[in-house]
């Protein structure tokens, strides 16, 4: 048997040290922001095999300074605040003229209308979490298996938004609505894989097999790893299917869901249980 | 009985296979008759009525490429007790003139937070989004002037200016407006026809203004002013002038939709093109199908026999979930098939969760049935609480009294319907196929 509670603080300094390098990535480089929330527009082109996509960089760089330029594997994106209808076709004009490509995708967003989801997603997140910490409390009839499966929840969303600080300093890749989802599906993913744990704990302990709360946790753990476990994987085997095959409008998408999978799954024995066990202990 | 239930489990599984694939029809082996194994309209006559069967899985603008259109609607001129329902005239009128521009299956809805209206419009395909724009963002007011005169003095100069005073016939209380050519010179021109009301208002203008100029205002430019020659009690009149056809035919679609109560202003648009669409939605599904193989080779493996059954459920719900999702008409959108792979993943979980416990109740039970029957029942109170915790975040998500301070937009609620009904039919599958299959598997008669 592995004895996962005595070495809780391994846990807690291997997520604070993720944290610290997601803060310090969002607060030096922040977020690559998708027109979703800096408002504008978004262009995307296709290109045949014979444009050279850099000849083009170079000349939105020159001629339209100020437009974000990147390379996709089908051709290119531009993107800029003042990307309105009249400028993006404008370019899109200029563009089709001198280069043989294909203007793929268009995407306007006024400024107020992406703070305006953001708000309306928060206070559903707020709701949503209020909703499962009433229900796990009535369904428990314990409110600590509440809370630490509420600060786990925290901790993964957390995780994951800072991660994609990271992804976004190295790929380039957006914070945009998707991610959102990717958030909403963490949210969900992480308090389901938690609730079968702390079932587990629960169960155990009405069976009073062990003498010690810490014995009760770590058997629990011990039995439910395994499942814990397969069940990801086979999360896991459908993402990198995605990630690998399902092309670029979803690749990032997936990996964002991936890496809430990932933390879902550890937070669950490593962060929720240990916060409960600290829990019980103080009230008992 | 435990046999009858499997028995119609596999019969609705037949049935529902049948929904969840596409049109499918093959040559007969030997012959040169081709087997129709499902049309591409099915439909069925049961007791008179005709029921049919939709076939055709619905995807977003994201997957099979269109564009998403939101406009603001500014009531800031409008009294507050009209608001709303100015907002619904218009957003009646918006679809109005998109069915004009050709599209039947786009949708527009109103959204409204806090005091600001939009109606987002969506048009799947390929139209070309920009005449849509042109088209919905056109007034389109149609009026009628009475000739006047004003004496402007300048200095010791006078002139006359004249000009057209509004009358109260407008485009509203037009029946309808054609495009007709001229019998003799072959030119266009937009014959018009009031309704009642308005063939009162145009007799008692025309007769007021016998043999003076009236004004035909469109959008605040005057476009033709006839000399009225007689009364017209017809409520018939023609509207000449030099357009081209094209031109004369965006006026009459114009004016056949009638005017916008508000003016209304681009805020949001989004196209995809349909090609990048296609290709979006080919991989997903490439990906989808090779992931589920995946998933089920890896569950005999870890599995055995047992892991068998999990490939049965686990087949059931996917033909479940693909008929379902035709049946109902619900569109997936990117998000959706997120909700749709975490709802897998909760469905073999389930089935994960009872062979761990089965598996664990077999070192201390000492029939491999009790085993079974035990360590399923422990396995049900954990499934339960986390799916039923589940099942209530999607409730907030999908927001069904669209309160409007939650998400009132496809994309979150997307997400929140494929996985709500991912986890309902996870629960079907997951835990009661399973079990009775488990049951008539090992002979488990009772409890």
């Amino acid at each position: 048997m592995i004895r996962f509670i005595k070495y809780r603080w391994l846990f807690v300094i291997l997520s604070s040290v993720i944290i610290l390098f997601g803060l310090i990535s969002a607060l030096s480089k922040g977020f690559v922001l998708s027109v979703d929330f800096l408002g504008g527009g978004l262009v995307e082109f296709s290109t045949t095999r014979a444009t050279s996509v850099d000849n083009i960089h170079t000349y939105i760089n020159t001629k339209y300074s100020g437009y974000l330029f990147q390379k996709t594997s089908k051709g290119f994106v531009v993107k800029s605040k003042d990307l309105k209808a009249a400028n993006a076709k404008k370019l899109t004009e200029d563009l089709v003229k001198k280069y043989t490509l294909k203007q793929e995708r268009f995407e306007l967003v006024g400024p107020s209308v992406g703070a305006e989801n953001i708000k309306a997603i928060l206070v559903a997140s707020a709701l949503a979490i209020l909703g499962i910490l009433v229900y796990l409390t009535i369904n428990f009839k314990n409110w600590s298996f509440a809370v630490a499966a509420i600060i786990a929840l925290f901790h993964d969303m957390v995780v994951l938004l800072l991660s994609w600080s990271i992804f976004g300093f190295l790929f380039r890749a957006e914070l945009d609505i998707l991610f959102i989802t990717s958030l909403l599906t963490t949210m969900s993913f992480s308090v389901h894989d938690t609730i079968i744990i702390l079932d587990k704990i629960r169960e155990e302990q009405k069976q009073q097999r062990t003498h010690t709360l810490e014995e009760t946790i770590d058997l629990a753990l011990n039995l439910t790893m395994v499942r814990s476990l397969n069940n990801s994987l086979t999360v896991v085997i459908m993402l990198s299917t995605l990630i690998i095959l399902g092309g670029e409008s979803v690749r990032w998408f997936a990996v964002a869901l991936l890496v809430g999978t990932l933390v879902g799954t550890y937070s669950s024995p490593f962060i929720a249980t240990p916060i409960y066990y600290l829990l019980e202990r103080k009230r008992v | 009985m435990k046999n009858n239930l499997l028995f119609w489990v596999s019969i609705l599984s037949g049935i529902f296979l049948w929904i969840a694939i596409p049109a499918t029809s093959f040559p007969l082996p030997g012959t040169s008759r081709k087997v129709v194994l499902k049309t591409e309209n099915p439909s069925f006559n049961i007791l008179g009525l005709k029921i049919s069967i939709p076939n055709q899985l619905r995807f977003g603008l994201d997957l099979q490429g269109g564009s998403h259109l939101v406009f603001e609607l500014d009531t800031k001129k409008t009294p507050s007790s009209d608001v709303v329902r100015a907002v619904d005239a218009a957003r009646d009128n918006i679809e109005k003139r998109i069915n004009l521009f050709g599209v039947s299956e786009a949708s527009v809805v109103v959204l409204k937070n806090n005091n600001v209206y939009r109606v987002a419009v969506d048009i799947p395909g390929k139209k070309n989004p920009q005449e849509a724009i042109d088209l919905i963002g056109k007034v389109a007011q149609l009026e009628f002037g009475e000739y006047a005169v004003q004496k402007v003095q300048q200095g010791t100069q006078s002139a006359d200016i004249p000009y057209f005073t509004k009358t109260k016939l407008t485009g509203n209380f037009l029946k309808k407006t054609q495009l007709v050519f001229d019998q003799q010179t072959g030119k266009p021109q937009i014959s018009l026809l009031f309704n009642s009301e308005g063939t009162k208002l145009f007799a008692e203008l025309t007769k007021k203004n016998l043999n003076k100029p009236l004004g035909i205002i469109l959008d605040g430019q005057v476009i033709t002013a006839p000399v009225v020659q007689q009364e017209i009690k017809t409520g018939e009149a023609v509207i000449t002038g030099t357009f081209t056809i094209e031109e004369g035919n965006k006026i009459v679609n114009a004016l056949n939709a009638g005017s916008l109560p508000v003016p209304v202003k681009l805020v949001e648009q989004r196209t995809v093109e349909a090609t990048l669409g296609k290709s979006n939605i080919q991989k997903s599904i490439l990906a989808g199908a090779l992931g589920l193989l995946f998933v089920s080779v890896f569950m005999v493996v870890l599995y055995g026999k047992e892991g068998l059954v999990a490939l049965v459920s686990l087949a059931i719900y996917t033909i479940f979930s693909v008929a379902l999702y035709k049946l109902f008409g619900i569109v997936l959108t990117l998000s959706g098939i997120a909700g749709f792979i975490l709802s897998i993943g909760m469905a073999v979980d389930a089935n994960i969760l009872i062979y761990e416990r089965i598996k664990e109740e077999k070192l201390v039970q000492k029939s491999q049935q009790k085993a079974i029957v035990v360590g399923y029942f422990s396995a049900l109170s954990a499934i339960k609480a986390a799916n039923i915790n589940t099942l209530l975040v999607c409730f907030v998500l999908f927001n069904p009294f669209n309160f409007a301070f939650l998400p009132l937009f496809g994309m979150v609620r997307g997400f929140a319907l494929t996985l709500a009904i991912g986890v309902l039919l996870s629960l079907f599958t997951g835990v009661f196929i399973t079990k009775n299959i488990l049951w008539k598997l090992y002979k488990i008669s009772s409890l």
